[in-house]
């Protein structure tokens, strides 16, 4: 398994520890290969080291998410079956205007996932159909192409205790709005606090908005700009930002929280999306990349931003009962059929199968 | 429970505060009375000011490097295709949009320069191209114009981004450009305004005819489906028929096919197309559709062209093409 970062905990590091995990179970040695290494006691081989070690029978699994020209070359070079992991890149335009250097990584990304298909992989695992059509409108063949999901730990989040803080925080009277995810432009925690601005300025009964992620290095004064935008609206107070939790304090906002929304400009699946559908949360997204197709109809979907419609849906979700219910339910039984572990699970041994018999 | 049914009610609500349409794209202003959002605009006025002091950063020149040039473009219509930009389908993707406009410029000049797609990324691109609905449209606007005097005044709708106002100023028209986006084309028969190409700041009766090419279907499909045209598109053509001479020509393009939420816009059909065009003399009323998400064919039949649905990146695999007259 080769990837530029190891973290445990974000949506490509639980991927890669989950897919190691299961091929262990199913036999097969591991080895992961890593341009860093934050997961404490796990051992990596660095990407030079890495070709030495591989024979021409070993399968490269390169998770492809970030620029790595180096990860590139490892791919071209190995003489064994290779597999292109595909995670999707941030395409560049969303950042330009706010870090040129993270847009022009970005754009390398994008340009090295071309380099990739034209390497010739055995297999493609793209973590949506929106990944793979990506691919395959860049000329990757269908024949080559399986869907799977992210394999998460969404069952871990379910059994860890909730944060006796965060859950304490959150209990009371008043309605909490909950968005996951790193805090960057293209993620567009702005909008959610654009909206409740405008739902302040209505008179409307006002939510707290709860913003749960990391700050990417480089992009810090978005950050801080939502902050301004906060003040500037008369929400301060009403919008908190959560850096770096843990999973018994995001298991305490998933359960906390009585909405949970999303206006993010891409996507290449959105794991926070299952995650939400798991505890029931009701959904609000922006139809953008492959949200429409994680979410299906398990939540209101609106192809536009406008901070006014996001307001009345957000009144309109949190006094009606019935629609909490409804899209409580549809959330709970779309996780149930199409994301728990076990479905994702399946999806990646058939990839696996599919690999060997090819091979 | 229709979750539909609970949108249109919500936008019920929406209107019922004032807002007369629903605004594509979230950087608009909040509510009535608030200036144009200061937010994300002054992050990005800030961020644009320090690109501006950074951008010694970047390896200047790589991009004169043909083969940096050369992947970049690839890469740029790798985004813009898989991202429903190539043929700006998706207008609530702001940024998508202006890499649509990049993205067509390069790929109507690389048509017309005549380069040859023999080296490494230029397949992508022609494909790119191919797969665009724009393959079809831009140059069937093109055609229409044949009807047009020289020297008629000509108000392009949405005209960021696109080679069209030049290519109709170099024709001898006098072409007015209208777009909330930049739009920087230089010519001694192109004026440029900047304002909202759906409420065009003309007087009554100024123009010959006017353009929108991609423009209209930016509503949203859940929302306002199963019904359209949207408010949004009627409002637009009854600004345009405004501005046009009597007998002016409105030569449109709309997406066509059967609807869908994961469209990236509102698809028209047969009847809501008859809708929208209520009140115009309608003298063609043509279609293209795209066969196999590959390739464009015009003419197709209406019943043909009614029965495409979007492809699995939300894009419209049809487009009705329009000229109307007042």
């Amino acid at each position: 398994m080769v990837t530029s970062s190891l973290v445990a905990g974000d949506a490509v590091g639980n991927d890669i520890l989950q897919m190691a995990r299961l091929l262990r179970a199913d036999g097969h040695e591991v080895r992961f290969a890593a341009k860093a290494n934050l997961v404490p006691g796990l051992e990596t081989w660095s990407l030079a080291d890495c070709l030495k070690q591989l024979t021409p029978e070993d399968v490269l699994v390169y998770h492809h998410s970030v620029t790595l020209p180096e990860g590139v070359e490892l791919f071209r070079q190995h003489r064994g079956p290779r597999v292109l992991r595909y995670h999707n890149i941030t395409p560049p335009e969303l950042l330009r205007a706010h870090n040129t250097d993270i847009a022009h990584g970005c754009a390398l990304g994008r340009e090295e996932t071309l380099a990739l298909l034209s390497a010739g992989p055995a297999a493609i695992w793209a973590a949506s159909a929106y990944n793979a059509q990506e691919l395959q409108e860049a000329s990757a063949p269908a024949r080559i192409c399986s869907v799977v999901p992210p394999l998460h730990l969404i069952d871990e989040l379910h059994r860890v205790l909730p944060d006796a803080v965060m859950a304490a925080n959150l209990a009371g009277g008043r309605k909490h709005i909950l968005t996951v995810g790193r805090i960057v432009p293209n993620k567009g925690p702005h909008r959610l606090i654009e909206a409740l601005g405008v739902m302040k300025a209505q008179g409307r009964p006002l939510p707290q908005l709860h913003i749960a992620g990391k700050i990417t290095p480089g992009l810090e004064p978005y950050a801080e700009g939502l902050k301004t935008r906060a003040i500037e609206l008369g929400v301060t107070e009403d919008v908190k930002i959560h850096l770096g939790v843990s999973l018994a304090e995001l298991r305490a906002l998933y359960e906390g929280c009585q909405l949970f929304a999303i206006a993010s400009d891409h996507e290449g699946f959105c794991v926070p999306l299952v995650e939400a559908m798991s505890f029931g949360l009701p959904i609000v997204a922006l139809a953008t990349s492959a949200v429409p197709a994680t979410m299906g109809d398990a939540g209101i979907l609106w192809p536009m931003a406008d901070a006014r419609v996001w307001a009345a849906t957000f009144a309109r979700v949190l006094r009606d009962e019935s629609l909490v219910t409804e899209l409580s339910e549809r959330g709970r039984r779309r996780y149930a059929e199409n994301y728990t572990l076990e479905k994702i699970t399946g999806a990646f041994r058939h990839a696996v199968q599919q690999l060997r018999s090819k091979s | 429970m229709d979750l539909d049914l609970i949108k249109r009610e919500i936008l019920r609500d929406v209107f019922q505060e004032g807002m007369t349409v629903p605004t594509p794209v979230s950087e608009r202003p909040l509510s009535p009375g608030q200036s144009p959002a200061t937010w994300p605009a002054k992050v990005l006025g800030e961020a644009r000011q320090a690109e501006k002091l950074t951008s010694v950063k970047t390896p200047l020149p790589k991009f004169f490097n043909p083969l940096f040039r050369q992947q970049n473009l690839v890469n740029r219509s790798l985004i813009a295709s898989t991202r429903a930009g190539a043929d700006g389908l998706a207008a609530v993707m702001h940024a998508a949009e202006q890499l649509n406009d990049e993205l067509e410029v390069l790929r109507r000049l690389v048509f017309t320069s005549g380069i040859q797609a023999d080296t490494g990324g230029l397949p992508q691109l022609r494909r790119a191209a191919r797969c665009s609905e724009s393959i079809v449209t831009l140059p069937w606007v093109l055609r229409q114009t044949t009807r047009l005097a020289v020297g008629a005044t000509v108000l392009v709708s949405g005209c960021a981004g696109n080679l069209l106002n030049l290519e109709l100023a170099s024709l001898g028209f006098k072409v007015i450009g209208i777009d909330e986006r930049e739009c920087r084309d230089d010519h001694p028969n192109f004026k440029f305004l900047e304002a909202n190409p759906a409420a065009p700041p003309l007087a009554e009766g100024s123009v010959d005819a006017v353009i929108a090419v991609a423009l209209l279907g930016q509503a949203p499909p859940g929302a306002l489906a199963p019904q359209p045209p949207a408010e949004a598109d009627v409002a637009a053509l009854a600004a345009w028929r405004q501005v046009l001479k009597p007998g002016g020509a409105l030569i449109l393009t709309i997406p066509f096919g059967k609807s869908s939420p994961t469209a990236h816009r509102q698809l028209y059909d047969s009847v809501s197309l008859d809708h929208l065009l209520k009140g115009w003399t309608v003298e063609t009323r043509e279609f293209a559709a795209c066969a196999d998400q590959s390739s464009w064919l015009y003419p197709t039949p209406e019943p043909e062209a009614a029965r495409t649905v979007v492809s699995n990146t939300g894009r419209a695999q049809a487009v009705a093409l329009v000229v109307a007259r007042k």
